[in-house]
């Protein structure tokens, strides 16, 4: 048998579970995103009106600006300490592999899990871990309720889906730092580099291909979240905390505007292929 | 062999059980009073058996239902709580019109007039109500009051204010606790709507016959920005952080709130995880009045069983929901700490709370909770207004408010 028909039979079934999970539901998720869906009522065939109305709607436009800032956000605290500690965690490699291992625990915690966690640790007055600290220390004019805030809702969001996504930007960037070969850093060392200037003019370049994967990979799923807010916030509050993910799902799910929902969830895609293609793209022509 | 195999398969397959499928999202307590009331209707009629499908939904369980019903589910029997749901379900042809089966089989004796009207949807009735709640009830601590020498619950709205500064001399940080997080913010609005316009606002309002800026809607806001105005709650921070769960534990646990207003799901978490005594360690106050005429008038929420056209089993479905009201299916609802609306219970079975809550709410007329009567798609616009006022309750903001939920509501109908 011919080795490009061995290919695509070995090929097949996965073709066809990708087709089935993946590719039907995108294809099904753009038409209803044409029309219009209200509970169990009549379908109506609307053409680009729900794009257009989610377009002049103030509260797409604030759930975008919201997403941006949460993506952005969680981008740069988990990509920043991951990459940090993997530089840290090198000058001690078996040392620090069960730190590594706690850190990256919370990375295979689920986000649901993660938001019930830190929903104990924010709850308002002295049942919240956080302000029972700050009043046990005598810091208790700090002690609020941090969900309860538009703007400190927003940066609890932040810290817990940071705290859950940052074993990966520590694993690919301490790979990464690893894969740096020895010669260098001794010979740095035997010129006399300091420890920082070694950080600084050798392992943060050398680790930046690590670094970047964890950007994108980290880019990729915050944009796309959805657990850790219904949790922590649903949204609130006031929508405050509400992402395009969260905004989707209270229009199909709880509202019932299927159409309209599929519309957002169509410029989630549009925004998550404009953050993949070029990364993916590169490391296609990086690996010719 | 052979023949005597084949018979007895015969004999297996005729009395094996007909199903009545019954879809239902309910878990916990509400679960445990459909599973032994199937458990009692299968005792009695051993030729049915009485399957839960349930469907598995956070929040809003009306998405679940929905996608059940659109993914080829075709129950005998439906749970409900919404008036609003009921009537996409009879609008999408769903349901089965029983209101021929209420006279024949005697629930309009078991069900008072006032229970058909609220389970009429455009003059058909689709199931039997058979839990309701009383949502305009103020759960407190007495003893808390008694600190600032109030023996019983204020009975008039201005009374009530009034307590709002002795209460935080005496020390408890929110006299009101409002859980703003959701949806429960709205409960104290719906009373007040209720007893400054009537019952018949509610329903007016629920079909958008009355719109949302009308004068006695206004006047109910205005009311409300009240509380407010008397320095009823915390910062609207700390109302936004607060879920119904955490409110109760600041009454009854922290002791650092006074008068929450939510559901009777309040009565078995007080029983159950605080463990005190009803009546004694915690009360329900019936809602102040506030002189309008409408003083005996009650919000209630309710959960009925409605029938469906595209099961298999309509007999059966019948027999179930007769079931229900009967003074067997009433009493073992009332054992499981529910109020029922059956006339059948043995009201000695209650608990002095839920039978207080029982005479409030025969008391006078009862109207469904509004944010209930309400479109799916006007609810979230409904609550998110509210949310915004309360962070700002002044007067210049009340029209603002109510003009931003009738946009919502002109889009929604």
């Amino acid at each position: 048998m011919p080795q490009s028909v061995t290919a695509f039979l070995l090929l097949l079934p996965v073709v066809i579970l990708f087709g089935l999970s993946v590719i039907y539901p995108v294809i099904e998720t753009i038409r209803v995103s044409f029309w219009e869906i209200r509970g169990l009522g009549k379908p109506h065939f609307v053409g680009f009106d729900n794009y257009i109305r989610l377009f002049s709607d103030p509260v797409f436009h604030g759930t975008l600006l919201t997403t941006l800032i949460f993506t952005l956000g969680v981008t740069f605290v988990a990509v920043a300490i991951g990459w940090s500690l993997a530089l840290l965690c090198a000058f001690a490699p078996k040392q620090t592999a069960i730190f590594r291992l706690m850190v990256f625990a919370t990375f295979g915690i689920s986000e649901a899990v993660a938001g019930y966690i830190w929903i104990s640790i924010f709850r308002p007055g002295e049942a919240g871990l956080l302000n029972g600290i700050l009043t046990a220390v005598g810091l208790e004019q700090f002690a609020q309720p941090w969900l309860g805030g538009a703007n400190t809702a927003l940066i609890a969001l932040i810290v817990t889906a940071s705290w859950s996504a940052v074993g990966l930007p520590l694993l690919l960037s301490f790979a990464s730092v690893q894969a740096i070969p020895r010669s260098i850093l001794e010979a740095a060392y035997m010129d006399g580099a300091k420890p920082l200037t070694m950080m600084w003019h050798i392992m943060m370049p050398l680790s930046l291909p690590g670094a970047r994967v964890a950007i994108f990979l980290t880019l990729l799923s915050s944009l796309r979240a959805f657990d850790i807010v219904f949790v922590l916030t649903a949204g609130g509050p006031a929508r405050a905390t509400e992402t395009v993910g969260f905004f989707m799902y209270r229009e199909s799910m709880t509202q019932f505007n299927l159409g309209y929902g599929a519309a957002a969830t169509v410029i989630l895609l549009i925004a998550v292929l404009v953050v993949s293609t070029p990364a993916i793209a590169q490391r296609t022509k990086g690996a010719k | 062999m052979g023949s005597a195999l084949t018979l007895l398969s015969t004999s297996a397959w005729a009395q094996a059980p007909k199903n009545i499928e019954f879809l239902t999202w309910l878990g916990g307590p509400d679960r445990t009073v459909l599973d032994q009331l199937a458990a009692g209707f299968e005792a009695k009629h051993p030729e049915f058996h009485v399957e839960i499908k349930v469907v598995t939904s956070q929040g809003d369980a009306r998405g679940g239902m929905r996608t059940a019903l659109l993914g080829g589910e075709r129950p005998d029997l439906v749970s409900n709580t919404w008036p609003a749901f009921r009537k996409e379900l009879a609008d999408a042809d769903i349901l089965r019109d029983l209101s021929d089966v209420w006279k024949t089989n005697g629930w309009d004796k078991a069900l008072s007039t006032t229970w058909q009207e609220l389970s009429t949807t455009d003059g058909a009735v689709y199931g039997v109500p058979y839990i309701f709640g009383y949502r305009s009830g103020i759960w407190h601590a007495p003893a808390d009051l008694k600190t600032i020498g109030l023996q019983a619950f204020p009975t008039s709205y201005d009374d009530f204010l009034a307590t709002f500064d002795p209460l935080r001399k005496a020390g408890f940080a929110e006299p009101i606790v409002m859980p703003a997080k959701v949806y429960a913010h709205t409960e104290w609005f719906e009373t007040l709507l209720l007893r400054t316009a009537g019952p018949d606002a509610i329903t007016d309002l629920g079909s958008h016959k009355i719109t949302w800026t009308d004068p006695k809607v206004v006047e109910a806001l205005r009311q409300y920005a009240r509380l407010f105005d008397a320095h009823c709650c915390g910062d609207s921070k700390l109302m936004y952080a607060t879920h119904w769960d955490d409110a109760a534990d600041r009454v009854f646990v922290q002791h650092k709130a006074n008068f929450l207003q939510i559901g009777m799901w309040i009565n078995a978490r007080a029983i159950s995880q605080y463990h005190l005594k009803p009546g004694t360690d915690f009360g329900l106050g019936k809602f102040p009045a506030l002189g309008h005429g409408f003083d005996d008038a009650s919000i209630v929420d309710a959960k009925e069983i409605l029938a469906t056209k595209i099961g298999n089993n309509p007999e059966g479905a019948d027999l179930f929901l007769d079931y229900i009201v009967s003074a067997e299916g009433a009493n073992t609802i009332a054992k499981l700490g529910f109020t029922t609306p059956s006339a059948n219970v043995d009201a000695s079975i209650y608990d002095p709370v839920m039978a207080a809550s029982v005479d409030y709410v025969n008391a006078g007329p009862v109207r469904f909770v509004l944010g209930d009567l309400l479109p799916g798609s006007l609810v979230d616009e409904y609550r998110l207004a509210l949310q915004q006022f309360i962070g700002d309750p002044k007067e210049e903001n009340i029209v603002p408010t109510l003009e931003r939920i009738e946009a919502a509501a002109g889009r929604a109908y």
